[in-house]
């Protein structure tokens, strides 16, 4: 077959536009470390990245969950542990009036020491963590245990409605306990105090059997919020795990193998350098008028 | 028997041929690197060929003869070659606008604006967390407005490209109809301008078939009858029609008619196919997908949204959302005015609406074919990255045929520089030969008269 050199230079352009356009790609998969760079590397795997995004980002908000709830639940958590000691020690203290010999004065001087006690608990009762009170339910911008002025009742001004967050697929949990599940504790002692106020030793000892009530009230409420922290942790560890497996799913559709990548770059840079110099020596190539002279 | 005389005459006809010969190898070794130049050969016939120089010494004539078959074919394939040329550069910008696959571009904002009332769920008092909202909201309607009006600029670029290529289109028309008329007159002639001529015309024939579809014919006078793929004629004779490119109405995409017919939808393959495709087809669609999921999104929200409390619990939400993919705009601008609260709530710390909000991200929509927002994001990127990637493999494939059929076409007429190397040595030295036989019979006749006049 007759070969003309238009047609040796076509051949030559071709191949190294092949081969520049090859090392072209070659090259930014290894500056990105991704294999897909455009839409058209692979519509499939692009799409499928749309959702692994997608996952990701709900990722972001059930972390953001877990740590707003676990803020909020671990507050509650320590507040009430200290709230079941201070009530111990309220117990303890009323406990200590019921003597026959005790005077009027010293059950008044018990009443200030209890009165001091249950302050220091409408102030763990009444926290707040980021501006919302936790113990109100959802009236959150209140203070739920209100001191009415008569300074032994105490009024629960929240209500029972306990947000729920999303930390996992169609996994809720609640951020507290509402405070009117502990609300007979103040009402145990508005009972005390007004028995000692009044110097009334039936009064106290009646108020004093109501504590294993309040009690136990307590310590479900403390038990319910130990069982939702158990369930952040958990959550906050899965969390961990879903993360590796998308970066993993993610790598696999479009992280280039970083070794696979190298090799193939030095193998193109060869086959490039070897048709540039065979180019070169097509295009140097005598013809008949060059040897005739 | 032929005389010394005589012999004179057969020498100059020689010489003649082979500076004849000679001049059709300078002809071609000039146009070595011109792609469309035929190369013409020296065909020596005895006496009285239908040469250009008639004798009974040695007649010589011209050859230069097309592959029309493989010309046709050429010109076929460049037609697909130039629609997915087209329409490859339209859909690589629009790669470049959707932006990096994977999590950068609206589907990333889309995510982040529901994943907003996720977190907002999470205290939805909080003033910063309400702000959140308000910004995602802004940034995933900024995205849809960009991404829209982006996609519509690629789209006027394309009718703009229309009106360009009918003009290019005209020009190749109007030369080619002239060449016609010239083709006509050298063929009927028999002059040494034919080939060359119908060189000029092939390659003014293979351009126009980069630009529109067409088929072509020559009859026996040599003149060319272009038809496009449409059914109306292009060029006929020394005639060409006018194409033309015209909007039938302010704002409207140009329409493409030739000779009374509009051809805008029938052009089947070339630029014009591609422009007129990518315009009127392929981007309706993309854009057409984008509305359909921003009013999804907004539709849905709105009525979520409406479904819950405000702040202070004194009202229900209002709409969040209004306009299409090309205006969409956020309607709230006080943070204080999302319902995150149930309609029942009895506090403003109630996040059942919040809630509900970002669950919206997870619902099947109806209207979106029973797919998640992402779910159909993810579906538009997909169509758009498999028209890419077709057009990319046809240009290539394309590339190739085209590059296989001319290295045919080159290996029959171009020009190698070896055989017109040899043919020069063989000429001259034919041309030397003749020369110095001249120059014998100048010595013979020389002889004869000193012999006749003593």
């Amino acid at each position: 077959m007759r070969v003309t050199s238009s047609e040796v230079y076509r051949n030559y352009l071709s191949n190294l536009e092949t081969l520049n356009s090859g090392l072209n790609d070659v090259n930014q998969q290894l500056s990105t470390g991704k294999k897909i760079n455009d839409l058209e590397d692979s519509p499939v795997g692009s799409a499928k990245l749309v959702a692994i995004a997608d996952l990701e980002s709900d990722l972001d908000t059930y972390r953001s969950n877990v740590t707003s709830g676990t803020l909020a639940l671990s507050v509650a958590d320590s507040n009430l542990n200290e709230l079941n000691s201070l009530f111990t020690s309220v117990y303890t203290k009323g406990s200590s009036a019921t003597g026959d010999t005790l005077s009027a004065a010293q059950r008044s001087a018990i009443a200030a020491e209890i009165r001091g006690l249950r302050d220091q608990m409408l102030a763990l009762a009444n926290a707040e963590t980021n501006g919302r009170r936790i113990f109100a339910g959802s009236r959150t911008t209140a203070d739920p245990f209100v001191l009415q002025p008569d300074g032994v009742t105490v009024t629960y001004a929240g209500d029972a409605d306990i947000n729920s967050v999303v930390v996992k697929e169609k996994l809720e949990v609640k951020q507290g306990v509402a405070g009117s599940e502990f609300l007979s504790v103040f009402t145990t002692i508005h009972d005390l105090l007004v028995g000692l106020d009044a110097n009334d030793l039936n009064g106290i000892k009646s108020a004093l059997a109501g504590f294993d009530a309040s009690m136990s009230q307590l310590g479900q409420a403390r038990a319910k919020i130990g069982a939702d922290l158990a369930v952040m942790e958990n959550a906050k560890t899965n969390l961990s795990l879903q993360e590796t497996k998308l970066k993993a799913q993610r790598t696999s559709i479009e992280g280039a193998n970083e070794a696979e990548v190298i090799v193939r770059l030095s193998q193109m840079q060869k086959a490039q350098e070897a048709a540039i110099s065979a180019g070169g020596l097509i295009l140097k190539q005598s013809n008949l008028f060059d040897i005739l002279g | 028997m032929p005389s010394i005389l005589s012999g004179f005459d057969t020498v100059q006809q020689a010489l003649s041929a082979h500076q004849y010969a000679l001049s059709l190898t300078q002809k071609n070794i000039a146009n070595a690197n011109n792609e469309a130049y035929t190369r013409q050969t020296a065909v020596f016939t005895p006496g009285n060929g239908d040469g250009l120089v008639q004798a009974q010494g040695v007649g010589v004539y011209m050859q230069a003869e097309r592959d029309r078959f493989i010309d046709y074919g050429v010109s076929q394939e460049l037609q697909d070659l130039g629609e997915y040329d087209v329409q490859y550069n339209a859909l690589a910008q629009i790669d470049a606008i959707i932006g990096q696959s994977g999590g950068q571009g609206l589907d990333r904002a889309i995510s982040d604006f529901f994943n907003s009332f996720g977190a907002l769920s999470g205290a939805p008092e909080d003033p910063n967390l309400r702000q959140k909202v308000l910004t995602s909201a802004e940034a995933m309607a900024g995205e849809f407005r960009r991404l829209y009006s982006r996609i519509q600029q690629v789209q006027a670029s394309q009718d703009q490209a229309v009106a360009y290529a009918v003009d290019e289109v005209n020009s190749l028309t109007s030369r080619i109809a002239a060449l016609n008329e010239q083709v006509k007159y050298a063929q009927a002639a028999g002059t040494d301008e034919l080939p060359t001529l119908r060189d000029s015309r092939q390659q003014l024939i293979e351009e126009l078939s980069s630009l529109v579809g067409l088929t072509y014919s020559e009859d026996q006078t040599g003149s060319v009858t272009v038809m496009s793929k449409a059914g109306v004629p292009l060029v006929e004779g020394n005639d060409s029609n006018v194409m033309t490119a015209v909007a039938p109405a302010p704002g409207a995409f140009r329409e493409v008619w030739v000779d009374g017919t509009n051809v805008t939808n029938v052009l089947q393959s070339g630029e014009l196919a591609g422009l007129v495709d990518m315009r009127d087809g392929k981007i309706p669609g993309y854009l057409n997908a984008l509305n359909n999921l921003a009013s999804s999104i907004s539709t849905t929200v709105n009525t979520q949204h409406a479904a819950g409390r405000i702040l202070d619990l004194s009202a229900n939400g209002g709409a969040l959302f209004a306009g299409t993919a090309a205006t969409l705009n956020v309607l709230i601008s006080d943070p204080r005015l999302i319902a995150a609260a149930a309609n029942t709530a009895t506090g403003a710390g109630n996040n059942d609406n919040a809630q509900a909000l970002a669950a919206l991200a997870d619902n099947a929509q109806l209207a979106l074919g029973n797919q998640t927002f992402t779910q159909f994001y993810a579906g538009l990127t997909y169509r758009i990255g498999s028209d890419e990637a077709t057009a990319k493999d046809g240009v290539t494939v394309q590339t190739g045929l085209v590059n296989s059929l001319k290295n045919q076409r080159a290996s029959q007429t171009a020009v190698n520089m070896d055989e017109e190397a040899i043919s020069i040595i063989k000429f001259q030295k034919a041309y030397q030969a003749s020369a110095r036989y001249a120059n014998t019979l100048e010595t013979l006749s020389d002889e004869i008269l000193q012999f006749l006049g003593g």
